[in-house]
């Protein structure tokens, strides 16, 4: 189940949250079995093989865990988390490993059918470290239920925030978390409103430009201008989307008295690359330092180490995103960008903050134009396209993605015919300025004072409502030919 | 403020917001999913297929579907209304399958089931394919709509381009008091404005002939029985007192050549053969098949190897009534044959050779004397001389030796094409009066004389509102063929031809036009 949708906004979510708080007020461990039965049910919404294959994955952990309760031997602990390993690889890898292996060795070795679990690559990560955590015996007071629990709280099971076992089962055993929270209501309805706002009005707009750019299919046939427009389009799709997720996520918990972490922290205010990795996708960072980084000695082992470390760090960042060259090297990219950064960080320190901005938005930029590239080649004549600089003027079609239904509407009613017939793609200029705006110039949702007065009141109810009309669309059949 | 009160005044405005958003979508019902159009308040644009059908085959009153593939989207329930005295509604489906076509059928009759006739297109195509299949490739279907559970009609009550490119626009419309009404099914998802006909359009190539040629297998001869039985007879039995019409759409000899050519020609016949023999046993289904090759090799009838112009829509019409056609358990292996023998020997790269029409509506003219029985109607000298001539002469010895008519002079700019009041104003042509009920098109040629010189047609209504206005644009000066298209008109209409072109002044050399040999078809 998605949280875009009308059957999460208006029946699962409210009636979850009714059932576990009244649930609550008899019986505790009758409200957490409810809300793991509808986790469970959420996740189960998106198809019965996916869920089969998570009960498989939590069964085998769980087994690892009273084994490593009983013995905290390494090698059950690697045989956990190599089982985890294998299971994400099975089902990313398999059939990139297929393809790579056929296009090496020009064999025709047919790819497997394989429905991916969704959230996989999220529920997987949060047992490793499950796993770790009990091999550190800091699992210890906690039981089956609050296991279930933690790997499949809704809010965070598809795409995060990638939490830590520590941060979620000390708040389920919180006894004041168990009844109703207005301040709390107040906190999940504003975070989950700017969320929902995010993904379904920004973020799927930019995404009309990114498909439209995408169906063309090749890059030589947009324009330089075009494809810079693109390229910006998709760092903004791909951050209100993401961040926009996380917000509904984080406002879900609250509702719920859940305290989920900060999984965005304003990332394109970054001045450089290790900036912005400090504030993107903060849940998964913290997990590669800490699982990975730190064991494999951090920046403890003298420059080159922590160099390499860096590297390696990235390198498998970029295998988690995706299975493809692209995500590869955008991971070694990030990785080398991010050593660039601390060779350079003092002869960095006299150059304007503005132009480092520049710089690292830029840079970022490019680097999101790889994850999004079916190829490298893709992304190297996208580059090129950007780089030349040939042509200068904008498609009528990239234009066209920006004119929505609620744009003409407003062009209608405020007469704005006469403005958007001077400013060529004025509804275009209107998103991309808006986004930068929101990106710079306001703090982080996560971190913003949930103000209570009239005024928000209403303006939360209206942006919820009018994202609301906005989740879904007509149907319309391309059917050019008959 | 008190966390109570932010709760509730959030509260109350979404609750509030949202059910007035849903009632208001609801009321207006753009989709006609609830309720019949409030065609005395809102204006409704027919124009979504998968999304508003089924709001007008649940919720119209009617006694006639019309409905098929894209072969059915030029009829025009008026003809069919006058020809079976029925009332009819329209609902084709582009590309449908005959799965979503007998669910959509079915819905129909359950609501009403008094219906009298249902005319259906089977494309040839189709009958091999599972009996379930859905053209779910072409895009998404609205399901919330067509099944009966209330609570997924949210998105339709909180749909964007419902909301906000259809309902408001419609309310803004009743409210500064523009006309309301619904897009009519003679006009609604009709394509003839879109593309040109002959055997141009249809697409020049060279056909060669395949090596073998491939038969059904048993296999395809199941998915056939499955197709025709759940989705074709099946209906037809449940519902014995509604005749179903249906036909195979006479598809043009350039799909036969096609088919001859990937040597799936045999494969086809012998479907068809199959097909025919599992429906035209039922009483209450009249299935045609039209062997009728002077159509069908005609390109000008055709803007691609299988769509034909509407003209076709009406012949097919006039066919059904007269049970011409019509196959039977005696005939329908005759039918095979005849086109088995046809397309085995014919010569389909002539097919190129012929003649392509200036005017498409020609062809529509040609065949009019099958469809109403109507003899064409010579607008010569004589006829003139009944008709009323302003700023204009009879001439002779015009097109091809034909009579015409010299308009002598283009009219100021209010005087032109356009002009509401034109039947009792000025002019430079011919205007006179005719019933165009049995009509299709008026076809001519025409040339400028002089200057902006643009023969232009305007067909006024008894009560004098302007029906149609077209205006052609004359390239070179040259003789060009030209053909109004009059279906869809009905009763006594004035008629102006005239010289359209626009002038400062009144002088001929400004503007001035012929028209010769004059036809009304």
């Amino acid at each position: 189940m998605q949280f875009n949708t009308f059957i999460y906004v208006l029946a699962f979510l409210p009636l979850t949250i009714i059932g576990y708080f009244t649930i609550n007020k008899f019986n505790y461990r009758a409200a957490k079995i409810f809300l793991a039965a509808a986790s469970m049910a959420f996740y189960a919404y998106a198809g019965m093989s996916g869920f089969c294959w998570l009960l498989i994955s939590m069964a085998a952990n769980y087994i690892v865990v009273l084994l490593l309760k009983n013995r905290k031997k390494k090698i059950i602990l690697w045989m956990g988390i190599i089982f985890n390993i294998v299971l994400l690889f099975y089902f990313i890898y398999s059939n990139f490993a297929i393809t790579s292996f056929n296009d090496l060795f020009q064999k025709n070795v047919t790819a497997l059918s394989l429905v991916l679990p969704v959230g996989i690559s999220f529920f997987t990560f949060q047992q490793i470290s499950y796993l770790v955590d009990t091999f550190r015996n800091e699992t210890a007071g906690n039981s089956a239920l609050d296991y279930i629990l933690y790997v499949t709280f809704f809010p965070k099971i598809l795409m995060g925030p990638i939490t830590k076992q520590s941060e979620l089962i000390t708040q389920f055993h919180d006894e004041s978390k168990r009844r109703l929270s207005q301040d709390n209501l107040i906190k999940g309805i504003q975070m989950f409103t700017i969320g929902f706002f995010k993904k379904v009005v920004i973020a799927d707009t930019f995404a009309r430009a990114v498909s439209w750019a995408w169906s063309i299919g090749d890059f030589s046939k947009l324009t330089s201008m075009d494809t810079f427009l693109v390229m910006i389009a998709y760092a903004f799709q791909i951050y209100f989307d993401f961040s926009g997720y996380s917000d509904m996520a984080i406002g879900t918990a609250a509702l719920l008295n859940i305290k989920l972490p900060i999984n965005f922290d304003s990332p394109y205010k970054a001045c450089s690359i290790r900036d912005f990795w400090k504030r993107w996708h903060i849940s998964l960072t913290r997990f590669l330092t800490e699982y990975i980084y730190f064991p494999l000695g951090g920046s403890k082992k003298g420059k080159l180490r922590t160099y390499f470390n860096t590297l390696i760090v990235f390198l498998i960042s970029g295998i988690w995103h995706g299975a493809n060259w692209t995500f590869i090297l955008w991971g070694i990219l990030n990785g080398l960008l991010s050593i660039f950064d601390r060779v350079t960080e003092k002869l960095r320190k006299n150059v304007h903050p503005a132009l480092q901005w520049i710089a690292t938005f830029l840079a970022v930029s490019f680097l999101w134009l790889l994850f999004r590239s079916n190829s490298i080649a893709e992304w190297k004549d996208a580059v090129c396209s950007i780089l030349s600089f040939q042509n200068t003027a904008v498609s009528e079609g990239l234009i066209n993605c920006f004119i929505l239904p609620e744009t003409r509407l407003l062009t209608s009613v405020f007469r704005l015919e006469t403005v958007t017939a001077a400013v060529k793609g004025f509804w275009m200029l209107m998103f991309y300025s808006s986004a930068l705006v929101w990106c710079l110039g306001f703090e982080n949702a996560y971190r913003m004072k949930h103000r209570k007065n009239v005024f928000t009141a209403l303006t939360y109810a209206a942006l919820f409502i009018f994202t609301l009309t906005c989740i879904g669309g007509e149907s319309v059949f391309v059917y050019f030919n008959f | 403020m008190k966390n109570k009160t932010w709760l509730l005044i959030f509260a109350a405005v979404a609750v509030v917001t949202g059910i007035a958003i849903c009632s208001l979508t609801a009321y207006v019902d753009p989709y006609m999913h609830f309720h019949k159009p409030l065609t005395d308040r809102f204006f409704y644009s027919v124009n979504n297929q998968r999304s508003q059908n089924d709001g007008i085959i649940k919720n119209f009153d009617y006694d006639t579907i019309i409905t098929g593939s894209s072969m059915t989207e030029n009829f025009r329930t008026s003809e069919a209304d006058r020809i079976f005295e029925c009332n009819s509604i329209k609902v084709p489906f582009a590309g449908a399958t005959f799965k979503e076509l007998n669910d959509n059928l079915l819905k129909g009759l359950s609501t009403h089931p008094n219906i009298k006739y249902i005319f259906c297109a089977l494309d040839r195509y189709r009958f091999v394919s599972d009996k379930d299949s859905m053209r779910l490739e072409l895009g998404e279907y609205p399901t919330y709509l067509y099944d009966s559970n209330p609570f997924n009609d949210i998105k339709y009550l909180m749909n964007r381009d419902v909301l906000y490119s259809r309902v408001c626009y419609m309310v803004r419309n009743a409210v500064v008091g523009a006309p309301a009404g619904i897009t009519s099914f003679d006009e609604s998802y009709n394509w003839m404005a879109g593309y040109t006909f002959g055997p141009e359009s249809v697409g020049k190539k060279t056909f060669e002939c395949a090596s073998e040629e491939t038969n059904l297998t048993e296999q395809e001869k199941q998915l056939i029985k499955g197709n025709v039985e759940q989705n074709i007879t099946s209906l037809a039995e449940k519902y014995p007192n509604t005749q179903f019409y249906f036909f195979l759409p006479p598809y043009s000899a350039v799909y036969w050549g096609d088919l001859k050519q990937n040597g799936t020609m045999e494969e086809q016949l012998q479907t068809e053969e199959y097909a025919l023999s599992l429906i035209v046993g039922h009483e209450n289904i009249h299935m045609f098949g039209w062997a009728r090759f002077d159509l069908t090799d005609d390109l000008n009838n055709y803007k691609d190897p299988t769509h034909y112009g509407e003209w076709v829509n009406s012949w097919v019409l006039a066919q059904m009534r007269e049970e011409s056609g019509r196959l039977t358990e005696d005939n329908y292996k005759s039918y095979i044959e005849k086109m088995r023998d046809h397309y085995t020997s014919f010569d389909f790269n002539s097919l190129f050779e012929q003649c392509d029409y200036e005017a498409d509506y020609y062809a529509s003219g040609l065949l009019n004397r099958e469809i109403f029985g109507t003899q064409p109607l010579v607008i010569d000298n004589e006829f003139a001389k009944k008709a009323e001539l302003k700023n204009a002469n009879t001439v002779l010895g015009q097109f091809d030796g034909a009579d015409g008519i010299e308009c002598c002079a283009g009219m100021p700019a209010d005087g032109s094409s356009g002009d509401p009041s034109l039947p009792d104003g000025n002019y430079s042509g011919m205007k006179f009066k005719i019933d165009a009920s049995n009509f299709r098109a008026l076809t001519f040629y025409g040339k400028k004389t002089a200057g902006a010189g643009n023969p232009t047609i305007n067909i006024y209504g008894k009560d004098g509102k302007l029906i149609s206005s077209t205006a052609y644009a004359d390239p070179n000066g040259e003789w060009h063929q030209y053909a109004v298209n009059l279906s869809g008109i009905y009763g006594e209409v004035t008629v102006v031809m005239m010289n359209g072109g626009k002038s400062a002044d009144a002088d001929p050399q400004e503007s001035a036009c012929v028209f010769s040999k004059i036809i009304l078809y």
